[in-house]
């Protein structure tokens, strides 16, 4: 069979589908099943909003502790981390949604895409473990305010509860979205290296990725750890 | 019910027109006609939730050739990574018939293009259509070269695939 051959074939295959009437098409345009993408979208959204909630109650208990200024420092970073981690999730999302834009050529499509699932996917992990931590330090010190004070009373307690908190979160969202990330990004690379007839290096990318992970996993415990050492000293 | 903007309306009409390129992507690109169907749709969603962003500089068939394209190669992207499945139609199982019998031929044809990889399936797909190297280009992101260059090697691949399963047909017949 020749192109002419190949062409006439097609057309008699292409002919012999019937085409769907007005109504039909309407009927298209209902909402379809839920995706990938929209799933990690609605976890984004859900992460934003916790971070959001967690501003916005700390900078409610700045007015509370207006007279100590260790606690005052404390809400006033609170708020502006809770701030500056949902502003970047609320960045990530919306980036998110603009790269499941369809009507891009293919491999624009694709390259946007991979560079939210190697650039953005990880660090939002991280910046998502802190937010039901934040959440709740929020809510205790906005609860347990007395006459301006607060007090943590076991420390070390703190520091090592906080720290799994944050490590258990991070654990918890990499073990349900990483796979089907990791999928989609694998699959997007196969798919630029077909268009670019070049070798995909996954055993790389895997090895980076691994590496990020262990290294932002130690940072952020440290972090925490450290940051709460530093608070109760710097109590009264 | 919301009354039908005129976005919607001009979008229903510019589909109507051009329908076809979602049910010959769907058609490549899904297993069966369940999957088939559910790809019509998405790719019917998608191209409505995009079409605020079509200014309408390429022709509509572009653009939908853009959306539907997009929408089918994220979709099957889990079984790309995937060995294909057993009951997924093989060109193998296909017998060759003489040109009166038009169905076969078509679903051998349709069976050897989805042998190909899901890019080039879609170039194939566009130039049977008679779409120009360049508006293949613009579909995919790729050069106009590099379109030409894969198309001459997919050319190959399905002149070699049916041809091989007519010869196969023929020596069949012969011992019959």
């Amino acid at each position: 069979m020749f192109d002419e051959e190949l062409r006439a074939t097609w057309r008699r295959g292409d002919g012999a589908v019937p085409t769907r009437p007005r109504p039909e098409l309407e009927e298209l345009l209902r909402p379809a099943a839920r995706r990938t993408e929209r799933t990690l979208g609605g976890v984004l959204a859900t992460y934003v909003a916790l971070l959001g909630a967690a501003a916005v109650l700390a900078l409610s208990n700045v007015r509370l502790y207006r007279e100590n200024e260790v606690m005052l420092a404390v809400e006033l970073v609170l708020a502006l981390v809770a701030s500056v981690l949902a502003a970047f999730g609320v960045r990530l999302w919306v980036r998110l949604w603009d790269s499941a834009r369809a009507d891009r050529p293919l491999l624009e499509t694709v390259e946007r895409r991979l560079a939210w699932y190697e650039r953005g996917f990880e660090p939002w992990l991280v910046a998502a473990a802190f937010a039901p931590w934040l959440v709740t330090l929020a809510i205790n010190t906005w609860i347990d305010e007395e006459q301006g004070t607060y007090h943590v009373h076991q420390p070390l307690g703190f520091a090592a509860v906080s720290a799994l908190m944050v490590g258990l979160t991070y654990v918890l969202l990499r073990i349900s979205l990483a796979p089907t990330a990791k999928e989609l990004a694998l699959t997007l690379h196969d798919l630029r290296a077909d268009a670019l007839e070049a070798t995909p290096s996954l055993g790389a990318l895997r090895r980076r990725t691994r590496v990020w992970m262990a290294l932002g996993v130690v940072l952020l415990v440290l972090g925490v750890a450290a940051g709460s050492i530093l608070w109760w000293q710097a109590s009264p | 019910m919301r009354e039908r903007t005129e976005a919607q309306e001009r979008f229903l009409e510019l589909l109507d027109a051009h329908q076809r390129v979602i049910t010959r992507v769907a058609r490549l690109y899904a297993r069966d006609s369940a999957e088939r169907e559910d790809l019509e749709q998405e790719i019917a969603l998608a191209a409505w939730r995009s079409f605020e962003h079509y200014r309408g500089a390429a022709a509509f068939s572009t653009y939908l050739y853009r959306v539907a394209l997009n929408t089918a190669l994220m979709r099957v992207r889990k079984r790309y990574r995937e060995p294909a499945r057993a009951d997924e139609l093989d060109v193998e199982r296909v017998p060759a018939r003489a040109a009166s019998h038009g169905a076969e031929d078509v679903e051998r044809l349709h069976a050897a293009i989805r042998e190909l990889s899901p890019l080039d399936r879609g170039l194939v797909l566009m130039v049977l259509d008679d779409r120009s190297h360049a508006e293949i280009a613009a579909v995919t992101g790729l050069s106009v070269g590099n379109v030409g260059v894969r198309l001459v090697r997919a050319r190959a691949r399905l002149r070699a695939r049916l041809g091989t399963v007519e010869q196969e047909d023929r020596s069949c017949s012969t011992k019959n």
